[in-house]
């Protein structure tokens, strides 16, 4: 599944990115890979979604970031959670927890018809 | 929240740091993605081009970057500006045209209301200034314009009953002549009640306010005005140091701060000194008609109508109590009526109406030009409809162009209010020099936070005016026919009608300002070529004032003038000398005029002067009947009075029949009516016209005597007429020589008088009559530009027609015909809204109806020749075209 960019979707794909950087920081790609691995691959980010998303998320203090070095030894951008941006997993994830129940239970009298 | 701050304080300080990270970083996700490939076996330049194909074009990328910055909208300003900026620096001259326009138009809206604030909006400068009232009695027929001033009584009477106020005092005026070494000078004051300074409630500077000890003992305290004090003595410390006021000698208690400034009855200027009324003197006891104003401060939650109802009443009731009241009407069946106004609107009376005008002017002139800025950048955005095209083809939103409008008017009008606000400053310090209403506010007149604001309201009115209509319509136009248009022939575009439309509102305002300043300037014409009854020219009038210490008699009055003018006819030039107890163009305090031998209360009231034998002469008014006043009318004789025709018509039936009458005024002993004169016209207070009313004038040497109770001076007007104006020092010296306690106050030639007389609509005239030139002008540029930009679209069509041989005059006479349809379309508009608008004009008109044909027709001329004018120009140009060359290239 691509990510495009209706607003459910964003939401979704911030969630990701926090829970992709819940463990350590990550630099873009780093993200993009941990996000299809937590998804086992049915979500693919692309450049277009993943960096505006990164960006968006930083200004709102939810992430930082520094430069490092990658494991090739390459200058890159890491991102990590701030204090609020844990924060903000933990309610977000909670969240989406009831949702997804909620939808879950909507839909199942339907697939059951 | 502080994370964002820092974030949009960086993104807009250090925009190419922010810049330069931003493709580091997605530089370095561009080398990790090959890297990544090349790890899985990818051969370099597979991998490479694979990951451009992920990643896709960097530009859009990041511009999706950048768009979810904080701030980002700042960025597409600073963007939208620049573009606008050059846009601007494209046309120079266009530019400064409209830069020009919105200061031109924000500039004077900015000066008139920072005048208008100052004397209109902001309150004056004592504590809750609001509750300040004043009350005087005004005919039942002219209930609002104050026409006298109330009895001493009825300041008893509301001090004791009225329950309106927290506090009522009572003020009259009070000329007075200050000794200086060059000679005696008039002034004016005011004797107050000991309430007075605590009902206005501002402390004094130094020393103290006068209290009631000083009513009781009239110990000759005199408190000073900061402007006397500063101007007449140099401002050095002199409490308790005694000055000589009117020959009578005043001990100084205390001195008032510059911004106590206390007028009564439109005084062109704040009183310079204040005494006690004493209590108890002629006039001034409990039934004492002494004339005074009175005035209040409101109780919290009481408004000035039901204020004005309590003192109507209480003044009805009080003035029951006497024999002789203010209750019984005269042969008009006029009753007076009290009437009661805050003190900031008793101050403005005069000014109000032409403030008022002026500043309605104004946004007239600020939405005209506006639209017009509108017009010409519509104009220019049509220009730019390819570009715009091009834009909304290649993705930009409708919003994003409706911004790109809206900041460059923005910008422009930021200059045109910079430069505005500039100019606002020069015009207030020229206002404040010139003095063109004769008078100045006791605000301070000044560009202050208020005006600012002000200023700050106009520009985004202008931006929105001349930026959103053009943005709308430009932006609704569709791309794929825009891109088209700049190929082929032309069609009316929404942006084409927008700009007429434009054009149509701008007419419609235009109209109004055209017809207003018509009628004003009929007003005015009629006003200048009344016949007023007496030769103005080759006339000087002198005021002088007695001191009555010196001069407390009728004989020592007269003696002292007939001195004064023998030395004035010894001057050179000087053919004739008179003098009257009332200025020209004054009709003088009414008095109640008996006929029969019965006194009767109903009795005509009619203006009455004093004046010296060759008045009539000096002042070359006719006579109509019997005689004039000669050497026969001495002190001793049969008292005579000579009345104008209008009171022998109101009194006797005619002139002829008046001769030899008898008339009892007041409780003066019987006059006879020795003579009938022509009328002379009168001005009264603020209604603006040139009336005819019965007058009466008693002989000098039988009268000079008549005086307000407790009045302190004597001031004579000299009518001297002389081919050469006289000046001041002439008059001191002539003066001086008789006495060195007489002052001579004002000269002036009596033409001036009469132009002063009509000072308030010469000025609104006259400055009407400038915005009408500037709307003109706008106007004309308007339709210019839109022509113009109407020809230069068909070009070519013109030059088909004219190769298949259309008249070129035709030609010409179409686009003339599509300005003026327009131009008509809105002057229809305009007629309207000023049949409703000119009704609130009424009360400045004289001699010229709302509805008044002439002015109506000359507007809709004037307007439809300088539109015809302007289309014609630009259409006679496109004309003249080679046909053949316009087709060729």
């Amino acid at each position: 599944m691509k990510i495009d960019r209706t607003d459910l979707l964003r939401g979704t794909l911030d969630l990701l990115i926090l829970q992709a950087l819940k463990l350590e920081p990550r630099h873009g790609l780093g993200v993009a890979r941990r996000v299809e691995q937590l998804t086992h691959g049915a979500f693919r980010v692309t450049p277009g979604s993943l960096f505006p998303a990164l960006h968006r998320l930083e200004q709102k203090g939810w992430l930082k970031s520094e430069w490092g070095a990658s494991d090739t030894n390459r200058k890159a951008k890491y991102y990590q959670l701030t204090a609020v941006g844990r924060r903000q997993l933990k309610t977000e994830s909670e969240k989406w927890g009831r949702i997804s129940l909620a939808i879950g239970r909507a839909l199942r009298p339907a697939e059951d018809a | 929240m502080i994370a964002r701050l820092r974030h949009a304080l960086r993104n807009v300080l250090c925009r190419s740091e922010v810049e330069r990270e931003l493709a580091d970083e997605i530089d370095a996700h561009v080398e990790l993605l090959v890297e990544e490939k090349i790890a899985r076996g990818v051969p370099a330049a597979e991998a490479y081009r694979t990951t451009q194909l992920e990643v896709g074009r960097l530009v859009a990328l990041k511009e999706d970057v950048r768009d979810v910055r904080v701030g980002a909208w700042f960025d597409v300003f600073r963007q939208d500006v620049r573009f606008g900026l050059r846009w601007m620096r494209r046309s120079p001259l266009v530019t400064l045209a409209l830069i020009a326009t919105l200061a031109i138009v924000i500039g004077s809206a900015v000066t008139v209301f920072s005048i208008t604030d100052a004397w209109l909006f902001r309150p004056l400068a004592f504590p809750n200034a609001g509750r300040l009232v004043v009350a005087f009695a005004a005919t039942s027929t002219h209930p609002d314009e104050p026409a006298v001033w109330m009895p001493y009584r009825s300041y008893v009477a509301f001090k004791e009953s009225a329950r309106s106020f927290t506090s009522v005092s009572a003020a009259a005026f009070q000329p007075a002549t200050w000794r200086t070494a060059s000679g005696a000078k008039s002034i004016v004051g005011m004797r107050v009640t000991p309430e007075f300074f605590s009902t206005l409630g501002t402390p004094p500077m130094r020393g103290r306010v006068l209290d009631a000890s000083d009513a009781a003992t009239g110990s000759g305290a005199v408190v000073l005005s900061y402007g006397l004090w500063q101007r007449g003595l140099g401002g050095e410390d002199v409490l308790g140091h005694r000055v000589t006021l009117n020959d009578a000698p005043c001990t100084v208690v205390g001195i008032m701060p510059a911004d106590f400034d206390v007028r009564l009855l439109d005084q062109k200027e704040g009183a310079a000194f204040w005494t006690v009324l004493p209590t108890g003197e002629r006039g001034y006891d409990r039934g004492g008609i002494g004339p005074v104003a009175i005035v209040g401060r409101l109780k919290d939650g009481i408004g000035i109508a039901a204020a004005q109802d309590e003192i109507m009443t209480v003044m009805r009731q009080n003035e029951s109590a006497y024999a002789r009241n203010f209750n019984q009407p005269d042969a008009t069946g006029a009753t007076f009526v009290a009437t009661l106004n805050s003190l900031q609107a008793d101050n403005t009376r005069t000014v109000r109406s032409t403030l008022l005008t002026v500043l309605a002017a104004t946004v007239c002139l600020l939405l005209i030009g506006s639209i017009n800025v509108g017009v010409l950048l519509l104009g220019r955005g049509l220009e730019r409809r390819g570009e715009v095209a091009l834009r909304q083809a290649l993705g930009a939103g409708r919003g994003r162009l409706v911004r790109q409008f809206v900041t460059e008017s923005l910008v422009l009008s930021l200059c045109g209010g910079v430069a505005g606000v500039g100019l606002a400053v020069v015009a207030t310090r020229l206002f404040l020099a010139w003095k063109p209403l004769g008078t100045l506010p006791g605000n301070a007149v000044q560009i202050d936070g208020r005006s600012l604001a002000v200023s700050a309201v106009l520009l985004v009115v202008t931006t929105l005016v001349a930026g959103l209509v053009p943005a709308v319509r430009m932006s609704a136009a569709t791309p794929g026919g825009d891109l088209r248009i700049g190929e082929r022939g032309s069609v009316a575009t929404p942006a084409v009608q927008a700009q007429r439309a434009m054009l149509v509102a701008q007419v419609a305002v235009s109209t109004v300002l055209l017809v207003c300043t018509a009628l004003l300037a009929k007003t005015f014409v009629q006003l200048r070529t009344e016949r007023l009854g007496f030769e103005p020219n080759a006339m000087t009038v002198a005021t002088l004032v007695l001191p009555s210490r010196t001069y407390g008699s009728s004989a020592a009055r007269n003696t002292f003038f007939e001195q004064f003018a023998r030395e004035l006819r010894a001057l050179p030039g000087v053919t004739a000398v008179a003098a009257a107890t009332t200025p020209p163009l004054v009709g003088g305090p009414p008095v109640p005029v008996n006929v029969t031998a019965v006194d009767e209360m109903s009795a005509p009231r009619i203006s009455a002067q004093d004046v010296t034998s060759d008045f009539f002469s000096t002042l070359r008014v006719p006579l109509v009947a019997g005689r004039v006043f000669d050497g026969r009318d001495v002190s001793t004789a049969m008292p005579a009075v000579v009345l104008n025709e209008k009171a022998a018509t109101q009194l006797f039936g005619n002139p002829s029949s008046a001769v030899g009458q008898r008339v009892r005024l007041d409780d003066d002993p019987w006059r006879q009516v020795v003579g009938v004169v022509g009328n002379v016209k009168t001005t009264f207070f603020n209604t603006l016209a040139w009336r005819t009313e019965p007058m009466v004038y008693r002989p000098a040497p039988q009268a000079f005597a008549r005086l307000a109770p407790m009045a302190t001076s004597f001031t004579l007007w000299v009518h001297i007429r002389s081919v050469r104006p006289l000046s001041m020092a002439q008059l001191t010296a002539a003066a001086m020589s008789v006495s060195p306690t007489a002052a001579v106050t004002d000269v002036e030639r009596a033409r001036e008088q009469v132009s002063a007389a009509t000072r308030q609509p010469t000025f609104r005239m006259s400055l009407l009559l400038w915005f009408c030139g500037i709307s003109l002008l706008l106007a004309a540029i308007g339709v210019y530009g839109l022509v113009t930009q109407a020809v230069n679209e068909r070009l070519k069509e013109i030059a088909v027609r004219i190769a298949l041989g259309a008249e070129r005059r035709d030609l010409v006479l179409g686009f003339i015909r599509g300005a003026v349809v327009s131009g008509a379309i809105g002057l229809t508009i305009g007629l309207g809204l000023t049949m409703t608008l000119a009704r609130m004009l009424e009360s400045l008109l004289y001699g010229a109806r709302a509805g008044d044909a002439m002015s109506l027709t000359l507007a809709a001329a004037i307007l439809l020749v300088v539109i015809a004018l302007a289309a014609w120009l630009p259409a006679m140009r496109a004309t003249r075209v080679d046909a053949m060359e316009v087709l060729r290239a």
